[in-house]
């Protein structure tokens, strides 16, 4: 499979009060971003165990973003927080194990950012094509 | 060292200050953790073989300490510590598994033969030394310089050849003292496979190492276990650099410090760490 054909897969674990609604809003408003992104609910950023996102990697994902509220406007009060820590401790934990931290990203996308939400999608898809396929992903086909 | 340090277990079993003191009891070559009641026992106290006493009792998942408390409510236990074990018990107490106020802990050093053996970074207790002095630990991984130098691609291929010589023997997380989880996420079925090899690259491993950034105490437990030989404290030791670095925390170090991680309590300004992701 060449570069220019290849469509990087995205799993992108998304807050239920912020950033699935901001996903929801760039639905309803009819913005064009990417197919590439398979988007997961999760009631809060803070309820996603790193281990999801390896497992993610290595079941077939090329990128794995978590979307969050902003800082400070979390539903939970602090998951975000703790999101955050957790955040960037994995990538160093990722980088250790030979997985290009890039493939990892967190972002804060609240309710009434559908443009955000188009385009950090459109911007993840891109830098994930430079990248190319995940070395973790073995023959797994694009479903 | 050994004698004084009878003769104090002794005086505070005569002063019945503790029910017991929990240590290593050695007797025809064997060793193994005991816990002394009767000063004529002391003499077979032992120091000088490694025995992690904070060790997590299969299959309960639960430590001695948490046990002995279960079985004597109120009453006050004697430890004779390492500087592992020491971190353990603060570790542990974080977690509510043990309870540092009926404990005695009596803390003595390691000698810098025994620090490399475990590759320990703080070979003594920092909060109740004892006995013996304070020695320099080791603070680099026996094959960091390998593995330093190789670059993200290197890295990928050198843990898909350690982790593919894994067995799956569980070694590590039952070796660990750290690990007390009765639901432990590497035998979840959805994720791991059970009784099949070779084992999940990299999640397996990770599960455990991720889980312990901010916990692992570096008592060397896993590697050790480890009958593989996969260097897996070698993730560790950046995880553990990288969280001093930036939450100023170093596990078991201070009963007090809660685990950065998990426990957001002051809301600060935390604005740098957004640059990082």
């Amino acid at each position: 499979m060449s570069k220019s054909e290849f469509e990087p897969r995205i799993v992108a674990l998304l807050c239920n009060w912020c950033t699935y609604t901001g996903a929801d809003l760039a639905g309803t408003a009819r913005m064009k971003y990417p197919p590439n992104v398979r988007t997961l609910r999760v009631m809060c950023s803070g309820r996603v165990d790193p281990a999801f996102v390896i497992f993610a990697l290595q079941n077939g994902a090329d990128g794995v973003m978590i979307g969050g509220c902003h800082i400070g406007d979390c539903h939970y009060a602090k998951g975000n927080y703790s999101s955050r820590r957790r955040a960037v401790i994995l990538k160093d934990t990722l980088e250790s194990l030979g997985i290009d931290p890039r493939r990892f990203r967190l972002e804060w996308i609240s309710a009434s950012e559908g443009d955000k939400f188009a385009e950090v999608i459109k911007k993840f898809t891109k830098e994930l094509k430079e990248l190319g396929p995940n070395p973790l992903n073995k023959g797994a086909q694009d479903a | 060292m050994l004698n004084k340090i009878r003769d104090y277990c002794r005086d505070l079993l005569e002063s019945k200050k503790v029910e017991g003191i929990l240590a290593v009891y050695t007797e025809n070559g064997n060793y193994f953790p005991y816990f002394f009641t009767k000063k004529e026992e002391l003499n077979n106290l032992c120091i000088d073989k490694k025995y992690l006493l904070l060790n997590s009792v299969k299959p309960l998942r639960e430590n001695l300490v948490f046990l002995l408390q279960s079985k004597m409510p109120g009453k006050r236990i004697g430890i004779l510590a390492r500087g592992c074990d020491e971190r353990a018990l603060f570790e542990l107490s974080k977690r509510g598994q043990v309870n540092l106020d009926n404990i005695e802990t009596i803390g003595y050093s390691c000698n810098e033969e025994q620090a490399k053996i475990c590759t320990c970074p703080t070979p003594y207790p920092t909060v109740n030394l004892k006995f013996g002095e304070k020695v320099e630990g080791v603070s680099e991984h026996k094959r960091w310089k390998e593995f330093s130098q190789l670059d993200i691609e290197g890295k990928r291929k050198f843990w898909e050849k350690e982790f593919s010589k894994c067995i799956k023997c569980f070694g590590c997380r039952n070796a660990c003292p750290i690990c007390f989880c009765k639901e432990c996420l590497m035998e979840d079925r959805k994720f791991v496979k059970g009784g099949e090899l070779p084992v999940e690259i990299p999640s397996f491993h990770f599960v455990q190492r991720y889980h312990h950034a901010a916990q692992c105490i570096s008592c060397g437990e896993c590697e050790i276990a480890c009958p593989m030989d996969i260097p897996l404290r070698l993730i560790s030791f950046v995880l553990l650099n990288r969280v001093k670095k930036l939450y100023d925390y170093t596990p078991g170090m201070n009963p007090k410090q809660e685990c950065p991680i998990y426990t957001i309590k002051e809301e600060r300004n935390e604005e740098a760490l957004d640059e990082l992701l």
